[in-house]
C-alpha cells in the first residue's frame, strides 16, 4: 500500500508542479518525507545507469539514452536534470505503475556527485560513469579532493556489484578506485579516454596546474601529453600511479569539440557496459545533436555569433568556453556577462575568475571585449592583470546598454559566455 | 636614486593554489611596481632549493588537505631558516590552511596527528565536514580600520590555544557564520582561514602590506590615476554590499 501512495502522491504533485512551472524535485522531496523507505520496495529493471562526476553530466546522460533509445530499450531517465536524492525519487516513482514496478528497460539517473552516496543508499546502480573531477562550485563543493572523498564513499556504499565507468585521463577519477582495485587490474572498471592529438606537448595548464602532483601521493606527475586541465597520460614519478589504457577511446571517428568527444566516449563506453556493441552505440551518437546543449546561437542585427553557457565558479568550463571561442578563427568580440553568481544558493565569491585562463582572448581574432553585469568591476580588475590589451576591453555595468555599446563599439560576430543564471538576463539584453 | 629593491616568495605557488590565490602575490607585485619599486616575485615549492634570506615577503595560500600534508612535509626541510625568518620580522602571509603550518599540530579527520612548525602556541583538530561560504570579517588593531570580505572553504573542526587573533567573524553576514575570532599574527607573520585572492577583493588589506614594504604611506585614493585600483575598490564595494 505504502508504494500505490507514494506513487500516486508523487504522480498528482509532478503534474501539478508541471502545470505551474515547478521543478521535479518537490514530489520526491513530499514522498519521501512521508515513506522515507520506499525507493527500496519499488521493482527495477536489470539496467540502472547512474551519471556523476564534476562536467558533463546532463550532456552525457542525454547521450546515453539516446544511445539506448536507438538500440531499441526504453529509458525512464530524469531529463528534467533534478540531480538530488530526491530528483532521483521524482523520476523512479513518476516511472512506476501503482504497483511499483518501473516498467522500461533501463533507468538512467543524472546524479549530484555530493549526494550520490545518499542516492546509492536507497537505489542501486548497476553501472556508474563519473565524468571528470574539476574545480567546480567551490562554495559548495569544498574542492575536488573533498568531492573524489564523497565519490569514494559512495563507491563503498555499492560494494562488488557495481560496473564502473571510470575517465582514464583524468587522474583523480582513475584514483577513486586505489587502492581497492590493483593497478593494471582493473576488474570490475571500463576505462574511457580521449586520444592525443599527436602534438605529443603539453600545452600550458592554465592558471593552475591540478595535473602538477599525484591525488594518491602528493609526488609530481609527470604528462606525456595532456589534453586540457589535468587530463592526459600521466605518470606519477613517486608511487608509479599511472592512465589506464582506456577501453574506449573513439577520438579519431568523429571531428567535434574536445568536451563533445570525452561525452561521446564516456556514452559509448556506459553502451559497453550494459551489453552493447561499443561500434553501434558510437554509430548512433554520430552526428546527434544535443537537444540540452550548451552552444547556443546569437544575433544582433546582422551579426552572427554563439553563446557558450558555462556555470560560474567553474574555471574549467569557462576555459573550454574561451578555447571554443579561439577555435572558430573569426574576428569577433566576446561578451563576458557575471550578474548573478549562483541561482541556487546566496554567494559574492569571485575568486574563480582569478583561476580562468582569460589570456586566451589575447589572440588576434578577439577584436573587442565587453565585461558586463554587477561583477564588470572584478572582470576588469582580473582582466587588468592579464595578458590582454587593454585597449580592446569595454566595460557595461547596466544590462540596457549593452545592444547599443555592443553595435557602436564592437566588430565581427558575437561570442558570449555567461551561466545559466545570466543566460535570460543576457537574451534580454540583446533583444531590441 | 636607484628604486628600493623589494623581494616576494610565493611558496607551494603550485601546491597551495586552491582558488585563485596566485593573484595575491601577484596583486602585490603590481603594486608595488606602481609605486616605483623594484620587484623580484620567485615562486618555490616542493623540491625546490630555497634560500629564505633576502625575502622581504613570503606568501603561502591554501591547498587541499592532502596537499596540506605534502606541503607540511617538504617545509619541514627548511624549518629552521623559516622560523629564522619569521622570528627576524620578514612579513609573511598565511591564507586559508596554510596557516595551520605554524601550530603545534594538526589532527585530521581520520584521527592522524602531523606535527607542524611548532611555532606558536595551538592546535588543529579537524572533521569530516567541510566549511564552506561567503564571510566578513573586521579585523583588530592595529590592522585594519575596514571590513575585510572573505570566503572560508576549509574541513571542520576547531582550533584549541591561547593566541592572539587579527580577525573577528562577523555574525550574520555572508554565508552566517556565528561570531568568532579567527587567524594567527605572530611579529609580521599574519594568518587567517580566508581563502582566495583576499588582497585583490580587499584593497586596504593589500595596502597595508605595501606600506610596511615599502615603509610610505600610500597617495590618497582621489590621486591615484590606475584604473585597476578603482575596478578593485569597486568590487570590493560590491562584493560587500551584497554580503550585508
Amino acid at each position: 500500500m505504502k508504494v500505490f501512495f507514494a506513487v500516486i502522491i508523487c504522480r498528482i504533485l509532478y503534474f501539478t508542479g508541471k502545470c505551474i512551472g515547478r521543478g521535479s524535485s518537490l514530489p520526491g522531496k513530499v514522498v519521501l518525507r512521508f515513506f522515507p523507505d520506499v525507493l527500496g520496495r519499488l521493482s527495477l529493471p536489470g539496467i540502472i545507469i547512474a551519471v556523476t562526476g564534476s562536467n558533463g553530466k546532463t550532456s552525457v546522460t542525454e547521450l546515453i539514452v539516446h544511445a539506448l533509445k536507438e538500440s531499441g530499450k526504453s529509458v525512464a531517465w530524469n531529463h528534467e536534470g533534478s540531480n538530488q536524492t530526491e530528483g532521483v525519487a521524482t523520476l523512479l516513482l513518476r516511472s512506476a505503475s501503482l504497483g511499483g514496478k518501473v516498467r522500461s528497460d533501463a533507468v538512467v539517473m543524472e546524479c549530484d556527485e555530493r549526494y550520490a552516496k545518499k542516492i546509492f543508499e536507497k537505489v542501486h546502480p548497476t553501472v556508474l560513469l563519473i565524468t571528470n573531477l574539476c574545480r567546480d562550485q567551490l562554495t559548495r563543493n569544498g574542492h575536488h579532493e573533498f568531492v573524489a572523498d564523497c565519490l569514494r564513499a559512495a563507491i563503498d556504499v555499492l560494494g562488488d556489484g557495481v560496473k564502473l565507468v571510470l575517465n582514464a585521463d583524468d587522474p583523480y577519477v582513475s584514483a577513486l578506485v586505489l587502492p581497492k582495485t590493483a593497478q593494471g587490474d582493473g576488474s570490475g572498471v571500463l576505462y574511457f579516454g580521449v586520444g592525443s592529438s599527436g602534438d605529443g606537448v603539453s600545452p600550458a595548464a592554465g592558471m593552475y596546474d591540478d595535473g602538477a602532483y599525484c591525488p594518491v601521493c602528493k609526488a609530481r606527475m609527470t604528462y606525456n601529453y595532456r589534453i586540457m586541465g589535468h587530463f592526459g597520460d600521466y605518470k606519477c614519478n613517486g608511487c608509479g600511479f599511472s592512465r589506464n589504457k582506456p577501453d574506449i577511446d573513439l577520438t579519431t571517428q568523429e571531428n567535434r569539440p574536445l568536451v563533445f568527444m570525452y561525452n561521446f566516449c564516456a556514452a559509448v563506453a556506459v553502451c559497453n557496459a550494459v551489453g552493447i556493441d561499443a561500434s553501434d552505440a558510437a554509430e548512433s551518437l554520430k552526428g546527434y545533436e544535443l537537444k540540452g546543449g550548451r552552444t547556443v546561437s546569437l544575433k544582433i542585427g546582422e551579426r552572427k555569433g554563439f553563446l557558450f553557457i558555462s556555470k560560474h565558479e567553474n574555471s574549467f568550463a569557462y576555459d573550454c568556453s574561451l578555447s571554443r571561442i579561439i577555435e572558430q578563427k573569426k574576428p569577433c568580440t566576446v561578451i563576458v556577462l557575471v550578474d548573478s553568481i549562483s541561482r541556487k544558493y546566496y554567494t559574492s565569491e569571485t575568486s574563480w575568475l582569478w583561476d580562468i585562463n582569460f589570456d586566451l582572448l589575447s589572440d588576434e581574432n578577439v577584436k573587442n571585449i565587453v565585461l558586463a553585469g554587477r561583477y564588470a568591476n572584478e572582470l576588469a580588475a582580473r582582466f587588468k592583470m592579464s595578458g590582454v590589451s587593454r585597449d580592446k576591453v569595454g566595460l557595461v555595468f547596466d544590462l540596457s546598454g549593452l545592444r547599443d555599446f555592443i553595435e557602436e563599439n564592437t566588430s565581427g560576430d558575437v561570442y558570449a559566455v555567461t551561466c545559466f543564471s545570466d543566460r535570460v538576463k543576457l537574451f534580454k539584453a540583446l533583444k531590441r | 636614486m636607484e628604486a628600493k629593491q623589494i623581494n616576494i616568495l610565493h611558496l607551494y605557488y603550485d601546491l597551495m593554489n586552491l582558488y585563485g590565490d596566485w593573484a595575491n602575490a601577484a596583486v602585490l607585485e603590481r603594486e608595488l611596481d606602481y609605486r616605483g619599486f623594484n620587484v623580484r616575485l620567485d615562486k618555490k615549492s616542493v623540491g625546490d632549493d630555497i634560500d629564505f634570506s633576502g625575502y622581504d615577503f613570503i606568501y603561502i595560500g591554501s591547498g587541499t588537505e592532502r596537499s596540506f600534508v605534502a606541503c607540511m612535509r617538504d617545509l619541514s626541510r627548511f624549518k629552521d631558516a623559516f622560523i629564522e625568518c619569521i622570528e627576524t620580522g620578514v612579513y609573511v602571509l598565511a591564507t586559508g590552511n596554510s596557516h595551520e603550518l605554524f601550530g603545534q599540530s594538526v589532527t585530521d579527520c581520520d584521527g592522524n596527528e602531523h606535527e607542524m612548525l611548532g611555532l606558536l602556541d595551538f592546535e588543529t583538530v579537524q572533521s569530516a565536514t567541510r566549511v564552506t561560504g561567503d564571510c566578513v570579517f573586521s579585523a583588530k588593531p592595529p590592522f585594519y580600520r575596514d571590513k575585510l570580505i572573505g570566503f572560508i572553504n576549509r574541513a571542520g573542526g576547531s582550533q584549541t590555544g591561547e593566541i592572539e587573533r587579527p580577525f573577528s567573524v562577523e555574525p550574520g553576514a555572508g554565508a552566517g557564520f556565528k561570531a568568532c575570532d579567527e587567524g594567527i599574527m605572530y611579529k609580521n607573520l599574519l594568518g587567517t582561514y580566508m581563502t582566495g585572492p583576499l588582497l585583490v577583493r580587499n584593497p586596504p588589506m593589500m595596502m597595508y602590506f605595501a606600506d610596511k614594504l615599502t615603509g610610505e604611506r600610500a597617495k590618497h585614493e582621489s590621486k591615484r590615476t590606475d584604473m585597476f585600483f578603482e575596478y578593485q575598490g569597486s568590487g570590493y564595494y560590491t562584493a560587500l554590499d551584497e554580503l550585508k
